[in-house]
């Protein structure tokens, strides 16, 4: 645009030799130094907010993981590691099962429950716990394994569910029977099971890339609702709150461009 | 600045010695009162300062803070109805020093040249003076003009011509 060695430019350099006051210089060096020394307001905040965002997000994901797949946060890996060891190492005892086919059903959901904090009963759980966790897989393989029995037991099984998890069954209960029940027993249930981690990345993935412009418009809209907030003040007569709020969000947001239109609402009166 | 948010107090120490005499003469060329100034600069800095942990290297440093500036500056207009205060007021401009010159008709010229040029500068249209302005005193090209004031490269590039044109006429450089 113009050489640095024109003589416009060095016409203003000549001209232009202004220096702030020392004074000036000396105050905005300990404002500087100041506000190093008390932490800022989102420093001061940056901890409980990160807690409070992981305690949120993992209570989204939850109920995320719940409204798409019920009974997966809590049920899929101890199923899922279970039926090989259950059905494998005990091809044999058929007649032995047929008895506990009726006492089991009401077994369902307590062994479910006991089963759910680890996936591997037979390291941790003291020895009646075992037995109650145990016999009960296997008798639910078996189940599936016996031609007529396996229909009636399955649902029979998956009924006391809505009692021990009520959340889960109102939104989809049918689901969860099936893939619980399902993937104990045949290879295409468990495909149904491998595809459950898939189909939540999948989800994940699908909110992945809309999260930063998703936070861009939810600046954009927070900035937008506070000077709305202002602009109200304004309008029921509330001037020293309206220039003390314009003040703090001007102080919040120095390099944001407020509108002509916004600034005729929210400007000193 | 990324230095500074981390807590390192020199930092910042030169960043303000190396923006603060060009951020002072474009504020105080905007404003043309030594008292506004003054507050102006003060509060353009305490900005940064506040704004420090929001500060993110997508742009140069430069530009941030002279965007920090133009919105004080529209703040600032804004609030006297965009009236430019006028050059005659008591607390004008000091009167720039004359280049140093043993001659006493060169040195008389090279004053009213400064003069002329001083005028010229005074008369210029808001948006040119801010543009010349940013590009002598920020070092900033048209796209970072842009930037900073929120105009379009275009328009920015254009007020920029319109104004060296003009204060090239006013001095006898053309």
């Amino acid at each position: 645009m113009n050489e640095p060695g024109d003589k416009l430019s060095r016409a203003y350099r000549d001209l232009a030799r202004e220096e702030p006051p020392s004074a000036l210089d000396a105050s905005i060096l300990a404002a500087s130094a100041r506000a190093l020394r008390r932490p800022s307001a989102s420093r001061r905040w940056a901890v409980p907010v990160s807690i409070a965002a992981v305690f949120v997000l993992a209570l989204g994901l939850t109920l995320e993981m719940q409204r798409e797949q019920p009974g997966i946060e809590t049920s899929a890996p101890a199923a899922g590691s279970i039926p090989p060891r259950a059905v494998a190492p005990q091809p044999a005892p058929l007649p032995q099962a047929e008895a506990p086919v009726t006492q089991s059903v009401p077994e369902a959901p307590r062994s479910q429950e006991r089963a759910r904090p680890s996936p591997k009963p037979q390291l941790s759980k003291p020895r009646d716990k075992l037995e109650a966790v145990a016999p009960q897989r296997k008798d639910t393989a078996i189940r599936e394994e016996a031609a007529p029995a396996p229909a009636v037991a399955a649902p029979q099984a998956a009924s006391p569910a809505p009692q021990a998890f009520p959340t889960q069954v109102n939104v989809a209960p049918l689901p969860a029977a099936a893939g619980a029940v399902g993937s104990m027993q045949a290879p295409p249930a468990t495909a149904a099971d491998m595809q459950r981690p898939s189909a939540e990345s999948q989800s994940l993935k699908r909110m992945a890339p809309a999260a930063p412009a998703a936070a861009k418009v939810r600046t954009a809209d927070d900035r937008e609702l506070q000077l709305e907030r202002i602009a109200q003040l304004r309008v029921q007569g509330r001037n020293a709150e309206a220039d003390k709020a314009l003040e703090e969000f001007r102080r919040a947001n120095p390099d944001y461009r407020i509108p002509e239109a916004m600034w005729e609402r929210v400007k000193p009166r | 600045m990324l230095a500074y948010a981390g807590g390192d107090a020199r930092a910042f120490e030169t960043l303000y010695g190396r923006h603060k005499g060009a951020l002072y003469r474009y504020v105080l060329r905007s404003v043309k009162t030594g008292g506004e100034a003054e507050e102006l600069f003060h509060d353009v800095w305490l900005r940064a300062i506040e704004a420090r942990a929001r500060y993110t290297p997508q742009a140069k440093f430069t530009t941030w803070l002279y965007t920090i500036a133009h919105n004080r500056l529209v703040d600032h207009w804004r609030t006297r109805g965009l009236t430019v205060v006028s050059a005659d007021e008591d607390e004008s401009v000091p009167e720039p020093a004359a280049p140093p010159s043993s001659q006493p008709h060169l040195q008389l010229e090279a004053r009213r040249t400064l003069e002329r040029l001083a005028a010229a500068l005074a008369a210029l249209p808001l948006a040119q003076r801010e543009a010349f302005l940013l590009h002598q005193e920020a070092g900033l090209g048209p796209a970072e003009i842009a930037q900073a004031t929120g105009a379009n490269e275009e328009a920015a590039k254009s007020r920029l011509r319109y104004a060296m044109s003009k204060l090239k006429e006013a001095i006898g450089d053309e």
